[in-house]
C-alpha cells in the first residue's frame, strides 16, 4: 500500500500537504455565499481525504496539522488556526470513524468529513462569541458540506486509485 | 459486494442529511416573522438586540432609525444601522467583514455575526429578553438619528 521507503513517503506527504495549502488559498478566492461565516468549497479536504486513504488517519492528521499552522502563520492570525483546527479535528475524527467503519465509500466519508468540518466550526464560534444563537446557521452550512462533500469525494477517490498505484510501485 | 452496500449507505446517508436539514431550515423560515408595524399602533413591537461576549448590551427599537457604534473605533468596532424596519452592519473594521456583506436583516430569528468581534445581533419580539440599562465595557457613541 504506502512506499517503505521513508524519504519518498515524506515526499509524498510534502507533495500532499503542499496541494493542500494550495488548495486552501484557491478556495479563498471562490466566493461564496459571502454572508455566512463558514461557507467555503472544502478544496483542501480533497487532498485531506487522499492522505486518510494513501496512509492512515495519523498522516492525516500530520498533513493537516502543517497545513493549518503554516497557513495560519503565513496568512491568517489567532482565530482562522482556532476555527480550521476546530473543524479539521472534529472532521478527521468522524472521516477515521467512518473509514474504520467500513461501511461507507470514499464519498460518504468525504462528505461526513465536510459536515463534521463546518459542525466544529460552528461550535467554536459558539464558544467564541458565547452565544447559541450562532447555531442559525448550521443547517445551510451542513447542506453545502454535503454537496461540496459529494464532489470532493468523487474526485479525490478517483485520484486516489490513481496515486494507490503510483506509490506501491515504488 | 462490500463496495455496493458502501454506495447504498451513503447515498442513504447524504438523502437523510439533506432531508434533515431542509426540515431545520424550514422550521426556521416558519418561526420567524418580518418585521411590519401595525397599521393601527404604527408599532412593530421588534427589537435588535446586540449580544457582545454573550452579553446583551443593546436594545434597538426597529421603529426609530438610528446608527449605532459599538466598542471603539482606536481598537474593534462596528457599526450598526436601524433603517425603515431592516438591520444592517455598515462599517466594521474586522478583518473577514462577513458581518457587512450579510447584509440586511428584517426577520426575527435571523442574526448578524461579527465572530472576530464576538458580536451577534438578532431581531426578536420577545421583550422579555430585554434587559434595560446594563452597562457596557466598552466606550460607545451615538450617532444622532438618520433622517
Amino acid at each position: 500500500m504506502s512506499s517503505r521507503n521513508p524519504v519518498k513517503k515524506a515526499a509524498y506527504l510534502g507533495l500532499l500537504c503542499a496541494a493542500a495549502m494550495i488548495l486552501g488559498y484557491v478556495e479563498s478566492l471562490i466566493p461564496m455565499f459571502a454572508g455566512i461565516p463558514g461557507m467555503k468549497l472544502g478544496l483542501p479536504n480533497a487532498a485531506i481525504v487522499m492522505v486518510l486513504y494513501l496512509y492512515s488517519w495519523k498522516e492525516a492528521f500530520l498533513v493537516s496539522a502543517v497545513r493549518i499552522l503554516g497557513i495560519g502563520f503565513l496568512f491568517g492570525n489567532v482565530f482562522s488556526i482556532a476555527f480550521s483546527s476546530a473543524g479539521a479535528a472534529l472532521s478527521l475524527l468522524c472521516m477515521q470513524l467512518a473509514k474504520r467503519s467500513g461501511k461507507f465509500d470514499t464519498v460518504g466519508v468525504s462528505i461526513i468529513g465536510g459536515v463534521a468540518h463546518n459542525a466544529g466550526q460552528i461550535l467554536v464560534a459558539m464558544c467564541i462569541v458565547e452565544n447559541a444563537r450562532i447555531g442559525y446557521y448550521f443547517f445551510i452550512l451542513a447542506i453545502s458540506g454535503v454537496v461540496t462533500g459529494m464532489v470532493i469525494g468523487i474526485i479525490s477517490g478517483d485520484l486516489t486509485k490513481r496515486m494507490r498505484r503510483t506509490i506501491s510501485h515504488e | 459486494m462490500q463496495e455496493k452496500k458502501q454506495r447504498r449507505n451513503t447515498i442513504l446517508l447524504a438523502v437523510i442529511l439533506l432531508a434533515v436539514c431542509s426540515i431545520g431550515l424550514l422550521v426556521q423560515r416558519l418561526n420567524s416573522k418580518p418585521v411590519a408595524k401595525d397599521p393601527e399602533t404604527q408599532d412593530s413591537g421588534m427589537v435588535a438586540l446586540v449580544s457582545l461576549n454573550g452579553q446583551i448590551i443593546r436594545s434597538l427599537d426597529l421603529d426609530e432609525d438610528v446608527n449605532v457604534l459599538i466598542g471603539d473605533r482606536q481598537k474593534d468596532y462596528n457599526v450598526i444601522s436601524v433603517k425603515d424596519g431592516k438591520v444592517s452592519v455598515t462599517e466594521a473594521n474586522c478583518a473577514d467583514l462577513i458581518c457587512v456583506k450579510t447584509g440586511q436583516m428584517q426577520t426575527s430569528g435571523d442574526i448578524i455575526a461579527c465572530l472576530p468581534h464576538g458580536l451577534i445581533i438578532y431581531i426578536t419580539e420577545d421583550l422579555e429578553t430585554v434587559v434595560d440599562g446594563q452597562d457596557t465595557q466598552a466606550p460607545r457613541e451615538e450617532e444622532a438619528a438618520v433622517e
